[in-house]
């Protein structure tokens, strides 16, 4: 089933982009819709999401994280790289 | 002869004389007794009134729904269903109001942090041009 992950950024942000990078490079090959997103866009949804600080990862509508993302949390948030040949 | 004088009324609820001549002119007090010098003397009833007054306006009542409960208070059980009426949409305002206000919190909050965490700009001004804190 696709899951979508949303990553919602801001303007100047340190770890944005770089959290980005990762997320695509991880979630590669999976059946995963990414998405990135400016807070400032959608300031109202981030809000009701329960979103303080960026960047801030929502899996299916459900906020999972906040701040800056590493592998060990990407391998708790999605489980371990499969292997890909 | 009621004989409390404006500043006597003044030091016991804390409203400006100013105030009180306010009230007396748009009616939510009855016209208050004057003595034979025309100056204006307070009873306790117009004490207690005041009192109400202001424990309503600390519940967010506006003095025009001040003076119908005024009107209904003195006219007895008879309005309750009115006064409950009055009430309950005084507190969904307010609560409508702690949303707005527990939204706009949130709001200011995420924005702050994200200009904390931002080595070169700030994002408030643009996050308030975003258009959506029209609370």
């Amino acid at each position: 089933m696709t899951i979508v992950v949303e990553l919602f950024s801001a303007p100047h942000c340190r770890y944005c982009e770089s959290a980005y990078e990762q997320l695509d490079e991880y979630l590669a090959g999976r059946d995963v819709i990414l998405r990135k997103l400016n807070i400032l866009d959608d300031v109202d949804r981030a809000v009701e999401l329960g979103i303080l600080r960026s960047p801030a990862l929502v899996v299916d509508g459900e906020l999972v994280h906040q701040g800056p993302l590493g592998n060990r949390r990407l391998t708790e948030l999605f489980g371990a790289l499969e292997c890909r040949g | 002869m009621p004989r409390i004088s404006i500043g006597e009324t003044v030091k016991r609820t804390g409203l400006s004389a100013d105030t009180l001549r306010y009230y007396e002119k748009i009616a939510l007090l009855p016209r208050i007794a004057r003595d034979p010098g025309g100056r204006r003397r307070y009873d306790e009833h117009d004490i207690s009134r005041l009192r109400f007054i202001q424990r309503a306006q600390r519940c967010n009542f506006s003095l025009a729904e001040i003076g119908q409960l005024m009107k209904l208070r003195s006219t007895g059980d008879s309005n309750r269903p009115q006064v409950q009426r009055l009430t309950e949409q005084k507190l969904d305002e307010i609560k409508t109001r702690i949303a707005d206000l527990d939204h706009l919190q949130r709001e200011l909050q995420l924005l702050l942090n994200l200009c904390r965490g931002s080595d070169q700009g700030c994002p408030i001004i643009e996050g308030l041009s975003a258009g959506s804190t029209d609370v």
